[in-house]
């Protein structure tokens, strides 16, 4: 394990520290946050390459065996494993059946710290357990499944290769993006091969560019009076296959989120779009999985950046379902408590239209709650609120570079020798600074998105048998009535469900020696003013919904004596039994 | 939600076959089919691949005729019956590479295949089509997967039944206080609803012949049928709808079809054989939605160009109207894929002959008399169901037993109940009788060569050298389309899929370019005679052996080259 590869003395320190035996003479004095003591030692103020990540991963697994099975879903483009991590306490239960958590990360691979955010959330799950009462009873009660790299290949390019903090956000499936008969040929050039694609600068007497007074690393628009010093010549590149235009078909270009079936269009509407739904296939391994586990119930997906908790739908002329819409809003309003700086907002209204994308098929054809987080707030920088957007401006973003990066988010301006521009400049942000918080804010990022998406797992469903009630009706039938209450805020079918009829009803069944059910019904009141009679098998009623901090009803009419069981097998909300 | 469950029959001469031969004699079935198929194989003029393997076990096939092995050409696609029920669709798209093969050497054909590759995938959804020759007969779309038909969370619990034991399932009707048909004032045998426009009051309740076996007061309301191959594309998707499947191109057979297609940017226009019949009642085109769900106004007259040829071909009269398409194949082939598209219903129950009349002169005073005839005749007679009236004459006329009479049977879930059961035998008014194909074959053949002729063509146009002195050149090119389409359609342009025309200059020796670059794209050059024109500077010392070469080519379009004299020898 690489976990003592930051360059920062002083978290050294601390590891070397916690990783020592405590003294028991001696007691403790522990920070509040993360476990003390890890088994599993990791460095959450760096970031970690697709090689790393398994290996934290699997060292989770071997460390946690009762708590963390790891399988991958297949392998990549690339031939990269697709790692989903499950967590649950796996001695409680069958892990598939209940209530679950799906969280992902990085299918937009440049978007790096979504992946530590899901790595952390498995980490800190793993070590609370036994540790922490309110994790362990999640994990008795819930089964997370953690996918940290939906688009492993492109994270690893994103490290190894040129890139910009905006790079790759496609998958490495070679693409005529141009359609010019040639494949990837005039990818970024990294002319002075440092690792970073920057801009490329002349120094032109009438150029209408000069630098930032303040933070000359920052070229701005000279006035109009005012002579320049520069003209831009865009991003570090060449013209690799002489048709005038520079960089014009790298990586991709597919979009891996907007390769999802609800509401897809093709890339005429929606930019990015591949073939046809789940045409990609690291998308479609995903898909089946969730398809495969009708238990999850709640999606949480990590990107960047602007700090933002997103609902769908994605497309103005769609619309989800008000009452769903209502418990979105909900959850994410006690998010922004949790997310300083973080805004609650819905994706086609608010920040932009997108077609296809994963949050609304999770929604929309599978009836779950999915959100998806922008990592990473302008508000970070200075801690001050300055409207929406999803990067810091550039001042600020140079200010935060000079005072607390000192210096080293950026590449400074320094001449290289261009093939087609001849002797020019290359210099800007670095590929790790802009989208990726820095070191210290790096923890601090995965522990508040974690604690939301624990608030969210917490929410759904949970379904229990509140009482069961029986009266003697005369000539040997006796009427029990049993209340069914979902002790979270979250339906057990959400209005969408209910309506496209995806997941089966929750089924209530009464068991008992010897006994015989005549009859059965339901209701959502309990004087049982809508009745719904239970049409085959009546032992079973079939709910279609227990609601939010809400109850419903179960009668059944019966011969033979008590004690009576009653179970809900629910699918979203899970099991419980009682016997009286 | 249109399912196929349009009923039809078999004459009584031929009812003595046996059951796997099919809801009409002379169809071939999987095994013999793919034998078929696979004899066609005669490299380098044709190949047989299988693009997947149906979860039934079947296999997805493609034959591929035209030698381009040198460079790929032009090609056109041929898709057999996308609708499964719609097995007519197959024995022609088989029997035109057959017929293609045969006459391999005729100057047409030869022609025909100089410039042009054909892919032909006869048979789509192989497993369901086999349905035309199970046992009971059942008309009915869909593949291999078990699929929860009626979204109750069990699947395949209520399938038809065939209550009378004939080997069809037709329907049954009961006299029932419920019921909102009646008998046909024409023919009784008909059912229509009753229209109480007219004072007319139902009499039958109409189900799909079968019992309820979960006993939930619907009938046949889960066969499981599996995911229609044409409700399963991109294009106007029907979400959630039945035999839509659970999100699109989520088949084998769709999925190893669309990427076939995503990789043979060759393909230039696509013929399908489906009862969404663009042939005689072309494409309307739309306005200006942004999402495209209508042919656009620079295709349409195109389109409709060669409907027109095709009528010609066909010769067929008043046709059934065209379904709508709701995630079909030709839609998504159209709006998705970007190519011309030409969606052929192939055949149907002729109307009965009109009485001869004298030919007129004046062509349009022939079509009002025809009109006001026809609307005389409506007053006379009731030709609600118009189509089923001419499919029961029609079968008469053939001696076809197309029609299962009404009989009492004993129904178990209506035990004191008069119930009969009755209607059109399947598949019998969606194909025809199997003496009708080579005739359909040789049209359909005729047609593609119709779509190929039409096809867009690069030529190099005018052309100008101009020496600047010292060495350099001014050099203006044109290309030309001599086409009568142009380089892409309209919607081909919007939706970006098929290529634009990528050109391409190799300069020799220590020639230059001063000015312009070396690749570029054309986005599109209308037909008849569109152009676009290229000009560089180029210096080049010591003209004499110097002969740039241009290059432009689109992979649906074909290439041109020139070499260019930049200094012409006297």
């Amino acid at each position: 394990m690489k976990t003592t590869s930051t360059s920062l003395a002083f978290l050294l320190l601390v590891i070397a520290s916690s990783s020592a035996a405590p003294n028991p003479s001696v007691s403790e004095y522990t920070a509040q946050g993360a476990p003390s003591h890890p088994k599993v030692q990791v460095a959450w103020n760096r970031y970690h390459r697709h090689s790393e990540a398994t290996q934290i991963l699997k060292d989770l697994a071997k460390t946690f065996p009762d708590l963390c099975r790891l399988t991958s879903l297949g392998k990549s483009f690339d031939g990269k494993e697709m790692w989903v991590l499950t967590v649950t306490n796996f001695k409680n239960g069958d892990p598939d059946k209940k209530t679950g958590m799906w969280i992902d990360g990085g299918i937009h691979a440049n978007e790096v710290q979504a992946t530590e955010v899901v790595l952390y959330t498995a980490w800190f799950l793993a070590e609370s357990y036994g540790k922490s009462p309110f994790i362990t009873r999640l994990l008795d009660q819930r089964t997370f499944y953690l996918m940290p790299m939906m688009s492993p290949d492109s994270r690893d390019a994103h490290f190894d290769e040129p890139n910009t903090t905006h790079s790759p956000r496609s998958g490495q499936r070679p693409v005529d993006d141009d359609l010019d008969g040639l494949v990837d040929e005039d990818k970024p050039d990294d002319i002075d091969g440092d690792g970073n694609i920057v801009t490329m600068r002349r120094r032109d007497p009438n150029g209408r560019y000069k630098p930032h007074p303040k933070y000359p690393e920052w070229l701005v628009e000279a006035e109009p009076d005012e002579k320049g010093e520069y003209t831009i010549l865009g991003s570090e590149g060449i013209d690799n296959d002489g048709d005038g235009k520079v960089n014009e078909d790298g990586d991709g270009y597919y979009d891996p989120n907007r390769d999802w079936p609800w509401n897809w269009q093709p890339d005429y509407i929606q930019n990015g779009a591949y073939r046809y739904p789940f045409s990609i296939l690291e998308n479609r391994m995903v898909g089946d999985f969730i398809l495969a586990h009708p238990n999850i119930a709640g999606n949480q997906s990590y990107h960047n950046t602007g700090g933002m908790i997103l609902y769908g739908p994605g497309a103005l002329d769609d619309s989800f379902q008000k009452s769903d819409v209502d418990l979105f809003k909900m959850i994410g309003t006690r998010g922004e408590k949790m997310l300083p700086g973080y805004k609650t907002m819905n994706i086609a209204k608010e920040l932009y239209v997108v077609y296809g994308g994963e949050v609304d098929w999770l929604y929309a054809m599978l009836g779950m709650w999915p959100f998806t987080n922008e990592l990473f707030t302008p508000f970070n920088l200075f801690r001050e609120s300055k409207g929406g957007g999803f990067f810091a401006n550039a001042e600020d973003l140079h200010r935060f570079d000079r005072f607390l990066l000192f210096g080293d988010g950026t590449v400074p301006w320094h001449e290289v020798d261009h093939p087609q521009y001849g002797r020019i400049e290359v210099g800007g942000f670095k590929k790790n600074w802009v989208r990726q918080p820095p070191s210290f804010l790096l923890e601090e990022e995965c522990h508040r998105n974690m604690a939301f998406s624990f608030y969210h797992a917490d929410q759904l469903p949970m379904v229990v048998v509140d009482s069961i009630a029986s009266r003697d009706l005369g000539q040997g039938l006796i009427e029990v009535t049993a209340v069914i209450s979902n002790a979270r805020a979250l339906p057990t079918h959400s209005a969408q469900d209910s309506a496209k009829k995806i997941t089966p009803p929750d089924e209530v069944t009464l068991t008992g020696k010897d006994i015989t059910v005549q009859a059965s019904f339901w209701s959502t009141s309990p004087a049982f003013t809508d009745p719904h009679i239970t049409r085959k098998n009546p032992g079973t009623a079939l709910v279609d919904n227990v609601p939010g901090m809400g109850a419903v009803y179960v009668r059944w009419l019966v011969k033979g004596a008590g004690p009576f069981s009653v179970t809900v097998d629910s699918v979203k909300g899970g099991t419980a039994q009682l016997t009286k | 939600m249109t399912r196929w469950v349009i009923c039809i029959s078999l004459s009584t001469a031929l009812s003595g076959i046996m059951a796997d031969s099919g809801a009409i004699p002379g169809y071939t079935s999987d095994a013999a089919f793919a034998d078929r198929v696979r004899k066609l194989s005669s490299p380098p003029l044709a190949t047989v691949e299988s693009l997947a393997k149906s979860e039934g076990g079947r296999s997805v096939d493609l034959i591929k005729i035209g030698d381009d092995a040198q460079s790929p050409k032009p090609a056109l696609l041929v898709m057999g019956n996308v609708v499964a029920p719609h097995i007519v669709g197959s024995e022609i798209a088989l029997g035109m590479a057959e017929w293609l093969i045969a006459h391999a050497d005729e100057e047409a054909v030869k022609k025909l295949l100089e410039v042009r590759t054909l892919y032909i995938i006869p048979r789509p959804n192989p497993d369901g089509t086999e349905r035309f020759f199970g046992s009971p007969r059942h008309e009915v779309d869909g593949n291999a997967r078990r699929t929860d038909d009626d979204r109750d969370f069990s699947t395949g619990e209520d399938p038809p039944n065939d209550l009378n034991g004939d080997g069809f399932i037709t329907v049954t009707r009961m006299e029932d206080p419920t019921g909102e048909m009646i008998a046909h004032p024409s023919d009784p045998r008909i059912l229509i609803p009753a229209d109480s426009k007219k004072g007319e009051k139902g009499l039958y309740r109409v189900l799909v012949e079968g019992t309820d076996e979960d006993k939930d007061r619907l009938w046949n309301e889960d066969g499981a049928y599996g995911v229609s191959f044409n409700r399963n594309f991109t294009a106007k998707y029907p979400y959630f709808g039945i035999g839509a499947g659970p999100n699109q191109v989520s088949e084998i057979e769709s999925r190893a079809i669309a990427d076939f297609c995503f990789n043979h940017p060759n393909i230039a226009a696509v013929l399908v054989f489906t009862p969404e019949d663009n042939l005689y009642f072309p494409w309307k085109p739309g306005g200006e939605e942004k999402i495209k769900t209508k042919v656009q106004p620079d295709d349409a007259p195109l389109q409709e160009y060669l409907a027109k040829k095709y009528q010609e071909l066909h010769g067929g009269k008043e046709p059934p109207p065209s379904p709508e398409g709701a995630g079909s194949f030709s839609d998504w082939s159209y709006l998705h894929f970007g190519r011309w598209t030409f969606a052929a219903r192939a055949w149907w129950i002729p109307p009965a002959p009109k009485d001869e009349k004298p030919p007129a002169d004046d062509k349009s005073k022939e079509t009002a008399d025809k009109s006001k005839d026809e609307e005389k005749q409506k007053k006379e007679k009731d030709d609600r169901e118009a189509l089923a009236l001419r499919a029961l004459k029609w079968f008469e006329e053939q001696k076809i037993d197309g029609f299962v009479p009404w009989a009492p049977i004993n129904h178990p879930d209506f035990p004191d109940r008069k119930v009969e059961v009755g209607g059109f035998k399947p598949f019998l008014r969606l194909n025809p009788p199997i003496s009708e194909i080579p005739s359909l074959v040789e049209k359909h053949a005729k047609f593609l060569s119709e779509i190929s002729s039409a096809l867009p063509k690069l030529s190099m146009g005018d052309m100008t050298v101009t020496p600047q002195g010292g060495g350099v050149y001014r050099v203006r090119i044109n290309i030309v389309n001599t086409g009568l389409l142009p380089t892409r359609s309209q919607m081909g342009s919007i939706n970006g899929i098929p290529s634009p025309i990528n050109w391409e200059l190799s300069l020799g020796g220590n020639a230059k370019l001063l000015t312009g670059n070396k690749r570029g794209q054309i986005a599109v050059l209308k037909g008849n005679g569109g152009n676009a024109e290229l000009e560089w500077l180029i210096l080049a010392p010591g003209a004499d052996d110097q002969k740039p070469k241009f290059k432009a080519s689109s992979p649906s379009v074909g290439q041109v080259e020139h070499v260019i004299e930049l200094e012409r020898k006297s």
